[in-house]
């Protein structure tokens, strides 16, 4: 303790002492305080403006679907009209049903139908579902089920297809039996996320053509 | 000349106390001053800081209360996602759609009266198409052939058509066939 007086009581330290120590603590200031703050200070200010960019985006967002829930009676009806096309997660198992019926149409006997084939795409806003397809029938009959296919209101491409022609030994008659792996789409429940614009029109033109398209498929 | 010489009258140790002095008093006054700067400039600016937080948290508020306001929406936002995701979808989908009715029309069109179609094999995004069949005559085959490349028959949708393998067959007095024709690029498109 002595020592320590003995040393500030020293001359040279009582002289240039007080003026040293305000300069190293407006050093440390600095240092310490002034630089980071001024870090903080530039983040503060990006994010500041990166949240008056999120709230001009938000509320351009809660503007459109306020239209679009004025609209809401049209929305439903152009739902369910794609929805046949391009079904929802929970509407796949209803295309065994719908082959079936479009078979059933043609007058061609399903032998095999079951879901398998390939792996499904597991990425992005589609996802595809397969089929294997069996059947026997005649050629018009087959040729005929390929036609509703193609025009079905449920998606339903055609992957692959081998037919063979034999000949009822008893009857003499010709029967067409056909495999094919059918492929369908169906799109996951869509991750609602805020941030995320709305970039859809009723008007658009693209979305238009295709009310026209769809029209003129035959729901099964 | 007369030497003209200045007379000190204060003692040199004084003169030396005296700019020793004045030097300390300036050093203790830069010290004083370059404290007191850096400490208004830490101040402003951590005031400054103070004041954008306070602005951003009330940024944050408002964006909060937005974010609520969408929310309540959820339903419908769901449905026209779906219906736009759908919308682009059904126009990827039929611009890469084979349309395999076309090759069976195309075959059924070329084909003579007496010729047999036994099998057919196609495959999606596959110019390539397997035509199996029995025929009683050659001249038949030679003419289902030149058909499937006709303009007016197959050759709408077949570019070229090989012959692959022919085998007799004696016991029912045909001859079995295996033509691989070739469509044109996109020709089961539409």
């Amino acid at each position: 303790m002595s020592t320590t007086n003995s040393f500030l009581n020293r001359p040279e330290v009582r002289t240039w002492g007080p003026p040293i120590v305000l300069f190293v603590i407006g050093i440390l200031l600095i240092v310490f305080g002034t630089i980071p703050s001024w870090g903080k200070v530039q983040d503060l200010q990006s994010d500041i403006v990166a949240e008056q960019d999120r709230i001009v985006a938000l509320k351009e967002k809660s503007r459109q679907l306020l239209d679009f829930s004025d609209q809401s009676v049209e929305i439903d009806k152009q739902f369910t009209v794609f929805d046949q096309a391009i079904s929802s997660e929970s509407q796949v198992p209803e295309l065994l049903t719908q082959v079936q019926k479009i078979s059933a149409a043609c007058g061609v006997k399903v032998t095999t139908l079951q879901f398998g084939g390939e792996k499904e795409k597991t990425s992005g806003k589609l996802q595809e579902v397969r089929l294997q397809y069996a059947s026997e029938s005649s050629f018009s009959r087959l040729t005929c089920f390929l036609s509703a296919i193609e025009k079905a209101s449920r998606l339903i491409e055609m992957e692959s297809l081998r037919y063979s022609l034999s000949v009822n030994e008893d009857t003499g008659a010709q029967i067409i039996t056909a495999q094919s792996t059918l492929l369908s789409y169906y799109t996951p429940t869509p991750q609602l996320s805020p941030d995320n614009p709305l970039t859809f029109s009723l008007s658009d033109e693209r979305f238009l053509k295709n009310i026209e398209l769809l029209k003129e498929f035959k729901t099964y | 000349m007369i030497e003209r010489k200045e007379i000190e009258l204060i003692p040199k140790e004084i003169e030396a106390a005296k700019s020793k002095d004045t030097l300390v008093r300036r050093v203790r006054l830069f010290g004083f001053l370059f404290f007191i700067v850096s400490l208004l400039i830490f101040g402003g600016i951590f005031a400054f800081r103070l004041s954008l937080a306070t602005k951003l948290s009330g940024l944050e508020e408002d964006s909060a209360q937005e974010v609520a306001g969408i929310a309540q929406f959820a339903e419908i936002e769901a449905k026209v996602l779906g219906l736009e995701n759908k919308s682009s979808a059904l126009t990827k989908i039929l611009a890469q759609r084979d349309y395999f009715s076309v090759v069976l029309a195309a075959v059924e069109t070329s084909r003579p009266a007496n010729l047999k179609v036994t099998g057919v094999t196609i495959q999606k995004d596959n110019v390539l198409i397997t035509i199996n069949g029995e025929t009683a005559s050659y001249v038949t085959l030679a003419s289902f052939l030149q058909n499937l490349v006709d303009d007016g028959k197959g050759g709408k949708l077949f570019t070229n058509v090989i012959l692959s393998s022919v085998n007799q067959n004696n016991a029912k007095g045909t001859a079995e066939f295996v033509i691989e024709a070739t469509t044109k690029k996109d020709g089961l498109k539409r």
